[in-house]
């Protein structure tokens, strides 16, 4: 495991709270056994890589094995803030938030994004739109229509929609799939 | 700049604009032209603002007079777009949408962001370090194409692609 005063010096090495998060997640990775899945970025602060901090977010939603990511948080500082899955490092202005051991999107669509400190996953944008459609639907969250548009918008040419219509359909938002598109289509004028 | 924002909770609820303009619907209408970067019509700012319509045409064609904004024929009748680029910067850096970057890195909203934990509450950047838009408000037309196309560009700036779905920090 890579040491704690380490991680410090390179997590306070940037002013960019994006690069703080992308860094976070590389040194993370490369402190983990290797040869199992790589913990992922998901939700808003993968949002927020994707627009390169055009979208803030605060915490960052990961996906791994709980048991070996709390061992790894602790020995970095991290305490359990809010909650029993959101831990806080006060000193390098970071909150990891747990969200769960199985990764519910497709492993194929991940982004890896490789840095001087190692390999960074990041969740897909295809399945990040569909959570956001799905919360837009389901939950009546205006601003995740928003962020389906701006991931839609922004990376247009490396979306595969095709997947995103199938997944739509299990998921049951292919109202929202047309709504985004017809969006895309028309812009926000 | 920061000293302006004295109360970070919220920061940006007073339209500080709309005082300095000494008015409230100029106020508004300078910040929907700044934050918008695009021509607007009279009527789509009077929608998002829930203002009065001849208010906003009477301050549009005084403003023009001023040199500050040009108009045009578009497809939905007259367009305006701010071209006087300090009034935008001075809008940006006002605007009751707006939040500086220095303001949201502050020890103070930090904290509070903290206590919160960390801020569910996305916030928008307009360009690379200035500014942080509020949500909870009606957006202008516009604002999240160029809020996409921005976040793009600061996305191709920072990685370069390497294979279909991977990439290299630069």
């Amino acid at each position: 495991m890579i040491e704690y005063s380490r991680v410090r010096r390179v997590i306070r090495g940037t002013d960019d709270p994006t690069d703080k998060k992308i860094r976070f997640m590389a040194l993370l990775t490369s402190s983990l056994p290797k040869g199992r899945r790589r913990p992922v970025l998901a939700g808003g602060s993968a949002i927020e890589v994707y627009l390169d901090g055009t979208l803030r977010t605060g915490d960052m939603d990961i996906v791994y094995n709980r048991k070996a990511l709390e061992e790894v948080l602790k020995a970095w500082g991290f305490a359990l803030g809010g909650g029993l899955r959101a831990w806080a490092n006060e000193e390098l202005g970071l909150a990891v938030d747990m969200v769960g051991e199985d990764y519910s999107g497709s492993y194929e669509r991940v982004t890896t994004i490789t840095t001087e400190y190692g390999p960074a996953t990041i969740m897909g944008i295809e399945d990040l739109i569909l959570k956001r459609l799905a919360s837009a639907k389901f939950w009546n969250v205006p601003t995740d229509l928003e962020q389906a548009f701006l991931l839609g918008k922004a990376h247009d040419d490396s979306i595969d929609w095709s997947y995103i219509q199938e997944e739509s359909r299990k998921a049951d938002t292919g109202d929202f799939v047309a709504k985004l598109k017809g969006m895309l289509a028309k812009g926000d004028r | 700049m920061d000293k302006l924002i004295s109360n970070p909770d919220p920061p940006y609820a007073m339209n500080r604009l709309g005082e300095l303009l000494g008015s409230t619907t100029r106020g508004n209408l300078v910040e929907a032209l700044a934050l918008s970067e695009r021509s607007l019509t009279a009527y789509g700012v009077a929608r998002a603002y829930n203002m009065n319509i001849a208010k906003v045409y009477g301050e549009m064609r005084r403003l023009e007079g001023l040199g500050l904004v040009r108009s045009s024929k578009g497809s939905r009748g007259r367009e305006y777009v701010l071209v006087d680029d300090s009034l935008r910067e001075l809008a940006l850096k006002l605007s009751s949408r707006v939040q500086t970057y220095a303001s949201w890195r502050s020890p103070e909203s930090k904290r509070a962001r903290f206590r919160m934990g960390l801020a569910s509450v996305p916030r928008f950047s307009l360009d690379g370090q200035s500014t942080a838009v509020a949500t909870g408000q009606r957006r202008m037309p516009g604002e999240l194409e160029n809020l996409a196309n921005l976040g793009r560009k600061k996305f191709d700036a920072k990685y370069r692609r390497v294979s279909e779905r991977a990439y290299d920090r630069i």
